[in-house]
């Protein structure tokens, strides 16, 4: 009887695990079939928050959830992409994140040509950026998100990144930063392909 | 009599002299001015969409996918134009805010002056193009653009301004960073909230290509504020 029971708990967990990871949202880009927002609401937890923002083409309509997590001190974002009039879906992230850090997707946070999208973390550390693909796809180097954050802290040691207001072109992030002394540091364009970051001239 | 005459004569040529050296140095100091986009100081003003055109904004190319100045109907017709509709560009909060009386219309964030500053004071609307082309800066020092098809192109002059400058609010599709400064000049909106602008401003379109006339007329234009430097 106790073996049945192992057994039996032991499937339960298995399965659970595979379908888990069969309907996981990862970064693999895999179209699942479009949920609409009223039936996706019934499931979420009570504290969520959600923020959208429309593509510049206005075709896809990004949106990222933030809902409490298992674990005490996480919440669990999502970033997905809908499009209304195919009604498709596509998960590009989700992940644990501290409760203390807010996840935000900004006014301009589509690329021009409707291609990337960045999500900004804060917390009262700092500030960190991760671009994603709207495709799902990955980048170049196999990666599915670009950490702005990370690039900034290997190029530019002796800055702090002040603000990420949006894209200057359909490559370049538009880079705010600080000197470590807390005066106004030079912008920046950070490539997203290349993962450098050029000096941006004034007039 | 006769000595007056030649009087009259030598002063009606000096003030015909006087006339003719103030047209030539206005028209030197007109050419001379800088314009916001070279392409439009040349009289480019057909409005068309120019299919197979590659764009190209500081070095990238930047060419959109698909027209993005579709023609949805203007909100008036022709010659119900109302004088009573006005625009506030403030470059410090790099916002625009169309006014209808006192009545708040409509708001949007901008994108004005990085690379050469937006004018201030007062102007208004002297042609409509459905689509223009734009080219501008200098190579030099990267930041030249050479841009088709740029959508909702509505350009403005004022007394300090002539239209030969090429200053005017239209949509940009290179770019999504709305709410800083981020143009040569002119006021960078996004292509659908310029779309909007577009159709409720005067002079209300007929076609690709619209100008202001007096039974037609272009709606005003308040540009105010400081543009921070970030």
């Amino acid at each position: 009887m106790r073996i049945y029971a192992i057994v039996f708990i032991a499937a339960g967990i298995v399965l659970s695990y595979a379908a888990w990871h069969a309907t996981r949202p990862a970064s693999s880009g895999n179209m699942v079939s479009y949920v609409p927002p009223d039936a996706a609401q019934a499931h979420e937890p009570r504290e969520s928050s959600i923020q959208s923002v429309h593509s510049p083409d206005g075709s896809w309509t990004a949106t990222r959830t933030i809902a409490p997590g298992d674990a005490a001190g996480e919440s669990i974002m999502t970033l997905a992409i809908s499009s209304g009039g195919e009604k498709k879906y596509r998960v590009l992230e989700t992940k644990g994140i501290p409760t203390d850090m807010d996840a935000m997707l900004p006014a301009n946070s589509w690329s021009p040509d409707n291609r990337h999208i960045f999500v900004m973390y804060r917390t009262a550390a700092g500030l960190s950026v991760d671009v994603y693909r709207a495709d799902g796809q990955a980048f170049s180097d196999g990666s599915f998100s670009v950490s702005l954050s990370h690039a900034f802290r290997e190029k530019l040691p002796d800055g702090v990144i002040r603000d990420v207001t949006g894209w200057d072109d359909p490559s370049l992030l538009h880079v705010m930063t600080y000197e470590t002394d807390g005066r106004k540091g030079p912008s920046y364009r950070f490539d997203i392909h290349g993962r450098n970051f050029y000096t941006l001239s004034y007039r | 009599m006769k000595r007056s005459f030649s009087v009259y004569s030598v002063l009606l040529i000096a003030a015909a002299a006087v006339a003719f050296g103030a047209v030539v140095i206005y028209r030197a100091h007109d050419q001379a001015s800088v314009c916001a986009n070279s392409v439009s100081c040349t009289g480019d003003l057909s409005g068309d969409y120019q299919p197979d055109k590659e764009s190209v904004f500081m070095g990238e190319r930047v060419t959109p996918e698909e027209p993005l100045a579709l023609v949805r109907g203007d909100t008036e017709v022709l010659g119900e134009v109302s004088d009573e509709k006005h625009i506030v560009v403030d470059l410090s909060s790099q916002t625009l805010t169309a006014y209808e009386g006192e009545t708040e219309v409509m708001t949007f964030p901008v994108a004005t002056g990085r690379w050469w500053p937006t004018p201030t004071g007062e102007f208004r609307i002297w042609v409509k193009l459905r689509y223009a082309h734009m080219e501008g800066g200098n190579p030099a020092d990267g930041t030249y653009y050479n841009l088709y098809n740029v959508p909702y192109t509505m350009y403005f002059y004022g007394d300090n301004i002539p239209k030969s400058r090429g200053f005017g609010l239209h949509g940009a599709y290179w770019h999504n960073n709305f709410g800083h400064p981020m143009s040569h000049g002119c006021v960078n909106l996004r292509p659908e909230d310029a779309g909007l602008v577009y159709e409720w401003v005067g002079p209300a379109a007929d076609g690709n290509m619209t100008h202001a006339t007096r039974a037609n007329p272009g709606t005003r234009i308040t540009i105010t504020g400081i543009t921070a430097e970030e």
